[in-house]
Formats: C-alpha cells, sequence, structure tokens
C-alpha cells in the first residue's frame, strides 16, 4: 500500500483480537442457528382430508404436463373428465362447506396457529443472534478502524461506514468494526452453502424465499396457512386448466422413430396419423 | 381441436426433467460457485487489485472460466442437466458477489494493509 495517499498502520493485535474474532463468531453462530433451526423445527401434522386436497392438486398438474403424454388418448380424456367433475363438485376439499364462507381467521384454526408459531420461532432465531452480536461489536469495538475496503466509496458512505471515528478527513474507504460486520452478514453465505450444505437455516435470507414459496400452491405438502377459500379458487382454475390442456400420445409414430434410429428413412406423411384431441 | 404441428412436435420432444435431479444439479452449481467467491476473492485481494473496476472484471473473468469448464463437462450440452442453458452461464453469479466482496476484503487487509 505504499503509495497511497492516506497510510496508517493498524495494529497487529486488532486483526488477532477484533477483526478475526468477529468474522469466527458470525461463522459459529450461523452453525448454531442452523442447527437450532432443525431442533425447533416441528414436522407439520397433515391430517388425512389435508394431503388428499394438495394430492389432488398435484395429480392433476402432473396429468396436464408433458408426464401425461405416457397414457394413450382415452386413458387421458377418461381421468381428466373424473378430475374436472371432482374439481367442479369439490369432492376432494378438506372441508367442503367452509369453501363459501368468508376468510377464516387463522387464530381458531389449530393447524394455522402452529404455522405461525414455527415462523415466529424461525424469525426469533434470526433477530436475537443478530442483535446480540451487532450490540456485542458496538459496545466493545466502537471506534475501531478495523481494514481498508480495497474499493472507492463516495462520501456519503462515511457517515454510516465510520460511525464512532470522528475524523473528518479520513478516506472513506478505512472502514469501522460495524461496517466489517455488515460485510460478513451479508457475505458469509457462501461459506454456510460450503460447509452446511445447499439448504441451511444459517444465512436467515432462505426464509423469505421460504414464505414467498407458501403462495405458490400445490408445492407437493400441505400448507396450512392457506385459506379454504382460497383452496376452492385453485380447484377451480385447475378445472380450467384441466379443459384447456394438450395432449399428445408420447408413442404417436413410433414406428418411424424407431426405424429413423436404425437409420430406415420413413415418409413422414405416412407414419403420422392425425389424432383430433 | 387439432394442435397445429409444428408445436405438438415441440410439445411431445420438450425435456421432460426429474425434479430430484435439477435440485440436485441446481445444488452442485451452486456449491461450484460458492467456492468460485471465496476462492477467487482471496485471489484478488492477495494480488491486491483495488477499485470497483479491476474486482468486478476479475470475478467475471472466473466466473467465466467456471462456467466454460462446466460447459465443458457437460459435453458442450447445458440443456440435458438444466432447464435453461443459460442457467449455467448466471445461475448464482450476482448471489456469490457478496462473498467475493468479503473474502476481497479480507485477504486484501491480512495482506496488504496489516503488514
Amino acid at each position: 500500500m505504499g503509495q497511497d495517499a492516506q497510510q496508517i498502520f493498524l495494529d497487529p493485535a486488532i486483526r488477532d483480537w477484533v477483526l478475526i474474532p468477529i468474522m469466527l463468531v458470525m461463522v459459529l453462530v450461523g452453525v448454531l442457528r442452523h442447527h437450532a433451526t432443525q431442533l425447533l423445527n416441528s414436522t407439520p401434522k397433515g391430517n388425512l382430508k389435508g394431503m388428499r386436497e394438495s394430492a389432488a392438486l398435484l395429480r392433476a398438474r402432473t396429468l396436464r404436463s408433458p408426464a401425461g403424454f405416457i397414457l394413450p388418448f382415452p386413458a387421458f380424456a377418461c381421468r381428466r373428465t373424473y378430475l374436472a367433475s371432482a374439481f367442479e363438485a369439490g369432492s376432494y376439499l378438506k372441508n367442503p362447506q367452509a369453501a363459501n364462507s368468508g376468510p377464516a381467521n387463522p387464530m381458531t384454526d389449530p393447524a394455522g396457529m402452529e404455522a405461525m408459531m414455527d415462523m415466529m420461532k424461525k424469525n426469533m432465531a434470526m433477530i436475537v443472534p443478530q442483535t446480540l452480536i451487532m450490540s456485542w461489536i458496538t459496545f466493545f469495538f466502537s471506534g475501531f478502524v478495523l481494514i481498508k475496503l480495497p474499493f472507492p466509496l463516495t462520501l456519503r458512505f462515511k457517515a454510516m461506514l465510520q460511525r464512532g471515528i470522528e475524523t473528518a478527513d479520513m478516506d472513506v474507504t478505512w472502514v469501522s468494526s460495524l461496517s466489517w460486520y455488515f460485510l460478513n452478514l451479508f457475505g458469509l453465505r457462501s461459506i454456510f452453502t460450503l460447509i452446511l450444505g445447499e439448504d441451511n437455516a444459517a444465512g436467515g435470507l432462505q426464509d423469505m424465499n421460504q414464505m414467498q414459496m407458501m403462495g405458490m400452491p400445490g408445492m407437493g405438502a400441505q400448507q396450512p396457512m392457506q385459506q379454504p377459500g382460497e383452496v376452492a379458487n385453485m380447484f377451480k382454475s385447475e378445472k380450467e386448466f384441466l379443459e384447456l390442456a394438450q395432449h399428445e400420445w408420447a408413442l404417436m409414430g413410433v414406428e418411424a422413430r424407431v426405424l429413423e434410429l436404425y437409420g430406415v428413412k420413413v415418409d413422414a406423411t405416412e407414419g403420422e396419423e392425425k389424432k383430433n384431441v | 381441436m387439432s394442435a397445429p404441428a409444428d408445436a405438438s412436435k415441440t410439445l411431445a420432444s420438450a425435456n421432460r426433467f426429474s425434479p430430484v435431479a435439477l435440485r440436485n444439479n441446481a445444488g452442485v452449481l451452486q456449491y461450484a460457485r460458492s467456492s468460485l467467491a471465496f476462492i477467487s476473492g482471496a485471489a484478488a485481494g492477495i494480488l491486491g487489485l483495488e477499485g470497483w473496476l479491476h474486482g468486478f472484471l476479475f470475478y467475471v473473468a472466473s466466473s467465466l472460466v467456471l462456467s466454460l469448464i462446466l460447459w465443458l463437462k457437460t459435453g458442450f450440452n447445458p440443456k440435458r442437466y438444466f432447464p435453461t442453458p443459460d442457467m449455467l452461464w448466471v445461475h448464482e453469479v450476482a448471489g456469490n458477489a457478496f462473498s467475493y466482496l468479503l473474502f476481497w476484503t479480507l485477504a486484501y487487509g491480512l495482506v496488504h494493509v496489516y503488514d
């Protein structure tokens, strides 16, 4: 850093007792949080009717996806008619009489209550350690010049990155311990991926993804936070999708395709017969 | 109703992916990108790169090298492993940029600031 405009010599003790400990503590707290979340995670208690409700949606979705093409057309049409009429009648609904009533209060539903508790536990597991670390850092290490960023920042960041260091002329790239904390907070995700695996609960950013996933219908698992009226609407729209579904049997014209594999040219119009769907 | 011939052809011959295998592939990709953010960040710091431009270019270049290697490994046909072929090139590159910044700063600080 010889030719820099500003040269500050930092005590190696700051590195040994502040810089590296902050990072180490944040990594270990992340690991702890991951394991604590796994301990707190209660397996969702599904009931039979709720499972049936989501399985019916999943089945309809599979049927109208390309996976349904393994069925010959009569079998496909038969399943489509059956599922569409079942959706129309609402025979797979968890409680059919609740479909028309207004949005229920999630507090009264024990399943919804449990889901809310789960979410609260997760939020607490994230907020409490981060608050503790942040107050630890501001209590002990405020006013430390910790490290120099290798990239320049504009003067606007000075108030944020050098909080506690009242030096007007110091370059913005010298930052305090709190900014090192924030850099760790956002940057340690890849380390957690490496040591804890793909879907770890250490970073806390994944929780938001999970919350967005909750809104998506038919993810396979049962969703306790859903309102009964919503499910009825999903059944209605799934019925419409089913009626619009296109079908092409995967084995149509298979003779010509197999022959082509072995180098025999078949006239395309001869092998394929048009089938009305 | 009769579907148009070309549309139905693409529908029937579309790739079918197993969700488990897809998730595994995405996991492998994420693992590789995380390692890359860690290693290339440390390398940038040790080399003493300074400024947004140099660091950014270094990260993009190393990501590109990783993508090329993965592309080679898929046999130049990423469509066999990923639903969209551009996933191999862009997936998780931006997500790991913060990790790159962190290790860049750390290695730069350890090597060039604390003597």
